[in-house]
């Protein structure tokens, strides 16, 4: 390889790292942005009854009652939740997300992601 | 409240609880049950549900019935565990009252029914009783024994409890009425 095709590499090497950097840090920053929400169960509600949330951040349920309880949605459903347990869901996609506690079908909440 | 209205109260829940008014005069002839004879009442009313579940879950092939009657058993179970939990703390046992003995009483007569029945009409008359005895229970916590505990801790124990029964009425509606369902409310 002649001198100036070693430094055209070196060149293009460079410009890739520099990209991937870049790329690594925007990444970085956006999963740095995400936020964690959570959700109390207690007397037999979700409070709050409703969540806004953006896309990647993490909603936390915790079951302060001394039932179980279990979070069903369309997208997500969690396990039994003994009291004291929590469950994390990572929001994924867009949408209105409509959910209820599958053991006691009266308890309701929401959540929307932007 | 005052006294008056406390006892009045008192009465009407006692004849809402399907016994004689004048037993129950005699039971509440003060302002209304001692805190033993509340831990003694409430062990008796969860008791008696976890019984008329099995009971479901033995005769019944409907899954709105079996899962609630699930529901039932695995709810006051815990309900009668933190409760003896108190009870231990405060160093209060439980005592039996004309109001207990009243609720069993009218458990063994229903329990008869129960097991005479099957099919449609054992899931019918589970569920509407489930319904009755669910609001017979939220109003005497509400009207009778949150006022009448005198302990600050078996007060808040029963305003904490009242959410799961109320919960347990409305869903035991909504299978009555048949919109029982996650999204159907």
């Amino acid at each position: 390889m002649t001198g100036r095709a070693t430094q055209m590499v070196s060149s293009s090497t460079f410009a890739f790292l520099v990209l991937l950097c870049s790329g690594l840090a925007a990444a970085r920053q956006h999963a740095g942005s995400n936020k964690n929400y959570s959700i109390v169960i207690k007397k037999f509600e979700f409070a709050p009854e409703m969540m806004e949330v953006n896309v990647g951040d993490t909603i936390s349920w915790k079951n302060e009652d001394i039932v179980p309880h279990i979070v069903t949605g369309p997208k997500f459903k969690s396990k039994s939740l003994d009291q004291g347990e929590s469950w994390t869901y990572t929001a994924e996609q867009k949408g209105e997300f409509p959910y209820y506690c599958r053991f006691h079908p009266t308890m309701k909440g929401k959540v929307i992601v932007h | 409240m005052p006294r008056l209205k406390t006892k009045w109260v008192v009465m009407g829940v006692a004849a809402l609880l399907g016994f004689g008014v004048v037993g129950n005069r005699k039971a509440f002839a003060a302002d209304g049950p001692k805190d033993t004879q509340i831990v003694g009442i409430v062990l008796a009313a969860d008791q008696i549900d976890i019984d008329y579940a099995k009971v479901a879950l033995a005769k019944s092939k409907d899954k709105q019935v079996r899962e609630f009657a699930t529901r039932m058993v695995t709810d006051h179970s815990a309900v009668q565990k933190s409760v003896v939990a108190l009870a231990e703390k405060l160093g209060v046992k439980a005592e039996d009252s004309d109001t207990s003995n009243g609720l069993k009483s009218s458990a063994a007569e229903i329990m008869t029914k129960l097991k005479n029945l099957k099919g449609k009409e054992f899931d019918k008359f589970y569920i509407d009783n489930e319904v009755t005895y669910h609001k017979t229970v939220t109003d005497a916590v509400d009207a009778v024994l949150i006022p009448s505990a005198q302990n600050g801790e078996l007060k808040s124990a029963l305003q904490g409890a009242q959410p799961l029964f109320l919960e347990h009425l409305e869903h035991a509606r909504s299978i009555q009425s048949g919109t029982s369902g996650p999204m159907s409310h």
